[in-house]
């Protein structure tokens, strides 16, 4: 009798557990089954489409912070994705880059992380070159160190070539990291950016790098050695006017642009009054009037202590 | 006490607009040159646009100067005689490095036929017949034919720059200069006065406007 009520309490508890595992078990079908977001584009390929209705949700993005507190985001924009260098290039399928186990919620940790150069064996020079460049970047000083890896700013999920992108898409790299996902600061791009007197023309057209690199003679295409505030371009003269870091260095970043600026274009669209201002005639003018105003005041003094000595 | 009317409606309006104009023009000049240390318009645009507008508003007024000052024949007051120079000129400053601190009287009053000091013709005209005319031309230059610059060598512009600049220098200085000596008048506000009101209240004086020749 108790060996009854034993098997007979040992097949409640199992059959529990088994309803609980195969509850789950279906709810995790369902997950995996349920229809994929509305307005997905028709490029995209049937078997990207498990993984579009929790990657491609619109209403879900994914998110978590590191340890850092950087802000990773899971969401993936499907027309974004589409239009990708990669996607065009036959990349299409999630699995076509990611290895390892996706069956399980959440994703095993230890699946690998696609790395550029499992592809682009061809490009090891140039990722060399970047790479030597990056370790310069204040990303990869203090606590950043190799925090950020190429995808941390490039994604490949949505990359495109240079030639094709605008400034806008180009800062969007920057701005997204430094507005939202890691802004210690809590300020905007805008408000850090106060001090320049064309704060808002700049942000909006030009590009983060075209301040915030400086040339040395190599490839520009291929900066990324992102250099701290401090030693960002902040004269408005290095780059308004001829001969300058514009007419070299900031006309080659601009989208679909084949060469630098000339100076007559230089001229045309980016004079600014104090670009052809010689600094000795600055600080002469300057001595002047701080001599006019030095003189007049001592005038004035000495005239004023005189009357007061006269009664009057 | 004897009143005395020295300035016209029109002069006092003119003055008045030039005043307001140098001080516009100064402080978004200032701006536009030193973009970033003086940035007192808070952005480059409405310092520039400041600027355009009201250099154009002074550029104006100036040629009415001329119009209105020939026309009236009042340039009469502005011409040196023989007795302002040197002569005139060295009693003048001599008044203004010495006897101002004694409290010795003007060595030129004005009066019906004298309006200014020897040393404000000298200064006057020069402002109205070189400066000025220098800085409008430079200005107007500046803003008009830029687009006409785009040469290579950008040499005009560097050549009108730094001429604009020189002269906006002297002209801050004569202004900030012309602010003091107006505070000389037989009270500091009296100048100011007369030039809102056109009236000078004249005072016996040792040497008047027909002694004022030494």
């Amino acid at each position: 009798m108790r060996q009854a009520g034993f098997a007979l309490g040992s097949l409640l508890v199992l059959g529990s557990v088994a309803l609980g595992i195969g509850t789950v078990a279906a709810r995790m079908a369902e997950v995996r089954h349920s229809p994929p977001p509305p307005n997905l584009p028709p490029e995209l390929p049937e078997e990207v489409l498990a993984c579009a209705a929790c990657h491609m949700n619109p209403g879900l993005r994914m998110s978590y912070r590191d340890s850092l507190g950087r802000l990773h985001q899971e969401y993936i924009d499907p027309n974004a994705y589409v239009a990708s260098i990669h996607f065009r290039n036959g990349k299409r399928e999630c699995t076509d880059c990611h290895e390892g186990d996706y069956s399980r919620f959440p994703h095993p940790s230890d699946n690998p992380e696609p790395s550029c150069l499992d592809c682009h064996e061809k490009l090891e020079p140039e990722y060399q070159a970047i790479d030597s460049m990056a370790r310069r970047s204040v990303h990869f000083g203090g606590s950043m160190h190799g925090a950020l890896d190429c995808a941390s700013c490039h994604s490949p999920h949505t990359m495109r070539p240079a030639r094709e992108m605008t400034t806008a898409q180009k800062n969007a790299g920057c701005v997204d990291c430094h507005e939202n996902r890691y802004n210690p600061t809590g300020l905007t791009l805008a408000q850090r950016h106060a001090w320049h007197p064309q704060a808002a023309l700049h942000l909006d057209r030009i590009a983060c790098i075209d301040c915030h690199t400086q040339p040395s003679g190599a490839d520009y295409s291929f900066r990324h050695d992102i250099l701290p505030k401090e030693e960002a371009t902040s004269d408005c003269y290095a780059c308004h006017g001829a001969d300058t870091k514009m007419s070299a260095y900031v006309g080659g970043f601009e989208g679909g642009r084949p060469r630098p600026y000339s100076r007559a274009e230089l001229v045309r669209a980016y004079y600014l009054s104090g670009g052809t201002r010689s600094a000795g005639l600055d600080w002469a003018g300057l001595t002047l009037m701080a001599l006019v105003v030095a003189g007049t005041s001592l005038h004035g003094l000495v005239r004023y202590r005189f009357a007061r000595r006269r009664g009057r | 006490m004897k009143r005395v009317y020295l300035a016209t409606r029109s002069e006092r309006a003119g003055h008045w607009i030039n005043a307001v104009g140098f001080v516009a023009l100064a402080l978004s000049g200032f701006n536009i040159h030193f973009a970033r240390e003086f940035n007192v318009f808070g952005t480059l645009p409405v310092a520039i646009a400041v600027h355009d507008i009201t250099g154009i508003a002074v550029s104006i007024n100036y040629i009415l100067w001329w119009v209105y000052t020939i026309g009236t024949r009042r340039i009469q007051f502005y011409l040196p005689d023989r007795n302002d120079m040197p002569a005139g000129l060295i009693l003048q400053a001599r008044y203004y490095l010495v006897g101002i601190f004694r409290g010795a009287p003007h060595p030129f009053e004005e009066g019906e036929k004298r309006k200014f000091n020897p040393l404000q013709k000298w200064t006057y005209l020069g402002v109205m017949t070189v400066l000025l005319p220098i800085q409008v031309v430079t200005g107007l230059g500046l803003l008009f034919l830029i687009e006409r610059w785009q040469d290579a060598s950008s040499a005009y512009l560097r050549l009108f720059g730094s001429v604009h600049t020189i002269f906006a220098i002297l002209l801050t200085a004569f202004l900030l200069g012309h602010v003091y000596l107006a505070t000389t008048g037989e009270t500091p506000w009296a100048h100011f006065k007369m030039m809102f009101t056109g009236y000078a209240d004249l005072h016996p004086n040792p040497i008047s406007e027909d002694q004022g020749s030494p």
